[in-house]
C-alpha cells in the first residue's frame, strides 16, 4: 500500500485538475480545518486551481477562533502566583489586551511551558506539587477527548493541582452559524477529516437536512482535496447537494464513540465565544459537575470579561470568509508572523500566516 | 497540533505506541487509550496531540486510490480523444 506517495501522485493530480477545469462551472468553497488550510497551500493547490474555484479558509484554526476574552483570561491566569501555564506552542504569541501575550508574560516572570500533549502537562503537575498547573484547552472535537482523558488520569492519580481552561469549540454548531448568516457566500464545504474521525460523518446529517449545500468530509492529501472538489462540483451541476464522505479510510459514519463518550463524561455542551463570530449557542464544552474541581476558571477565580477587540485587526472577517487575508490593510504592513497583530497571522494553521508564507499577493 | 499524515506503529509499550512519521526517521509516541479496537505493529494511526484517534483502514485506502486512478484514466482518455478530433 503506497499511502504516502499514492495520494500525492502528480500525474493523477494533473488529470483531476483538468477535470475540474473542464467542469464548466466554479465554486466558492470553504474549509474549516487548519490542517486543510496548510495542505492546500503547501501542495500548491491554492495557486493551481482555476480562478473560478475560490478557496476560503473558515474558522478551523483553533488558535485563531479563540476569543479575545479567552486570551485575556489565560494571560490573567499566567500572572497569578504559584501558577504554571502549560500550553500548545501556537498560543505563545497570540496578542491579548494591550498587546500582552504568553510570551510577554513569560518575559515578565510568568511560568509558561510549551507541551506537545495534555499528558505532558500532567508530568509538570506531578513535579510541582506546590503549584497549580493550568493547561489551556483550545481545539475542537479532535483535542477535547484527549484532554478529557488526561483529566480522568489526573483524577485516577489523585493529582489535585492539575487544572484546565476549557475553551474547546465544536464544529457542527459553528457551521450552523455560518450557514444561517444571510450574507454568507459559501457554496460548498470541505469538512474537517479528523474532527469527523471523532464525531463521525453522521454528525453533520442534521445540518445536511437543514441546508442544501454540498459538504464533503475530506482527507488531507492533495488528491483527497481535488476529489472532494470534483464531488462538490458534481453535486452543484446535478442539483443534488448533500453530505458525502471522501475520507472513508479514516472516517466512519459513527466516528470514535469511545472518544466522544470520554469527552461527554468530563465536559458538557455550553455556549462559547468565537473570534469574529461571537457567541454560538451549544458550541463549547464546559466542565460537567462531577469534574468541576479541574476547572481552572473556578480554581483561580477567573471570569470571562469584555475586552476591547484588537485595533484594526480583521481576523474576524477573514475567519468568516468575508475578507481575503491579503486584502486586510494590516497584512504584511504592520502585521507579520514576526510581529502579528491578530491570531490568524500567529498560528502556522492561520490563513494570514499561510498567505504570508506562500507569498500570495493576488 | 494535528498531524495530517498517518503514522506507522513500530512498537507498543504499556498502551503507548512508538510510531514512525511518514517515510523519514521522525518518531512520535501516541497513547492508544482512546482507540476502538486493538492496534498492532504495522498499523497506521491518525494521531492528534499525543492520542491516537483512529486506525487507518488499509482496504478503504486502496479502494480510494483505485477510484482516483480510474478518474485520472477517464480524463486522460478524453484528452486522447480530443487530440484525435
Amino acid at each position: 500500500m503506497d499511502l504516502f506517495a499514492g495520494f500525492r501522485d502528480p500525474a493523477i493530480a494533473r488529470a483531476l485538475l483538468e477535470k475540474i477545469r473542464s467542469c464548466g462551472r466554479g465554486v466558492r468553497f470553504m474549509e474549516v480545518c487548519g490542517t486543510h488550510t496548510v495542505s492546500i497551500f503547501q501542495s500548491g493547490l491554492h495557486s493551481l486551481l482555476p480562478d473560478n474555484i475560490v478557496h476560503l479558509t473558515g474558522p478551523g484554526c483553533p488558535v485563531c477562533v479563540t476569543h479575545d476574552a479567552e486570551v485575556a483570561a489565560y494571560i490573567e491566569a499566567a500572572g497569578k502566583d504559584k501558577v504554571i501555564i502549560a500550553t500548545f506552542g501556537d498560543l505563545m504569541k497570540v496578542p491579548g489586551p494591550g498587546g500582552a501575550s504568553l510570551k510577554s508574560a513569560q518575559a515578565e516572570g510568568a511560568r509558561v511551558k510549551v507541551v506537545y500533549s495534555p499528558a505532558d502537562a500532567l508530568a509538570i503537575a506531578r513535579e510541582n506539587p506546590g503549584d497549580t498547573v493550568v493547561f489551556i484547552g483550545v481545539g475542537f472535537e479532535t483535542t477535547a477527548p484527549g484532554i478529557a482523558a488526561t483529566i480522568m488520569m489526573a483524577e485516577a492519580e489523585g493529582l489535585s493541582n492539575f487544572t484546565v481552561l476549557s475553551f474547546h469549540k465544536l464544529v457542527p454548531p459553528a457551521l450552523d452559524a455560518l450557514l444561517s448568516d444571510p450574507e454568507m457566500e459559501i457554496e460548498a464545504f470541505i469538512l474537517p477529516g479528523h474532527v469527523s474521525a471523532v464525531i463521525g460523518a453522521n454528525a453533520y446529517l442534521p445540518l445536511a437536512e437543514k441546508y442544501t449545500v454540498p459538504a464533503i468530509v475530506t482527507g488531507f492529501e492533495p488528491l483527497d482535496i481535488l476529489q472532494a472538489l470534483i464531488m462538490m462540483l458534481d453535486m452543484l451541476r446535478t442539483g443534488r447537494p448533500g453530505l458525502a464522505n471522501q475520507y472513508a479510510r479514516v472516517v466512519t459514519a459513527e466516528g470514535n464513540k469511545k472518544a466522544v463518550r470520554l469527552m461527554h463524561t468530563v465536559f458538557q455542551t455550553s455556549d462559547a465565544l468565537w473570534r469574529g463570530i461571537g457567541l454560538i449557542p451549544g458550541s463549547g464544552l464546559a466542565f460537567a459537575p462531577a469534574y468541576e474541581r479541574f476547572d481552572a476558571m473556578k480554581a483561580l477565580g477567573i471570569e470571562l470579561r469584555d475586552v476591547p477587540p484588537l485595533k484594526g485587526c480583521r481576523c474576524g472577517d477573514v475567519l468568516k470568509g468575508k475578507l481575503a487575508p491579503n486584502k486586510c490593510p494590516l497584512f504584511k504592513t504592520v502585521c507579520t508572523p514576526a510581529k502579528p497583530v491578530g491570531p490568524c497571522m500567529v498560528s502556522t494553521e492561520g490563513s494570514c500566516a499561510a498567505y504570508f508564507k506562500y507569498n500570495l499577493e493576488a | 497540533m494535528c498531524l495530517a499524515i498517518p503514522v506507522c506503529i513500530e512498537s507498543i509499550e504499556k498502551g503507548v505506541a512508538n510510531c514512525r512519521v511518514g517515510e523519514g526517521d521522525t518518531f512520535i509516541k501516541a497513547s492508544l487509550l482512546m482507540l476502538e479496537g486493538e492496534a498492532k505493529i504495522g498499523d497506521y494511526l491518525i494521531v492528534h496531540a499525543g492520542f491516537a484517534l483512529r486506525i487507518l483502514d488499509p482496504k478503504e485506502a486502496e479502494e480510494g486510490l483505485q477510484i482516483l486512478r480510474e478518474m485520472a484514466r477517464a480524463v486522460e482518455g478524453q484528452e486522447h480523444l480530443a487530440d484525435k478530433f
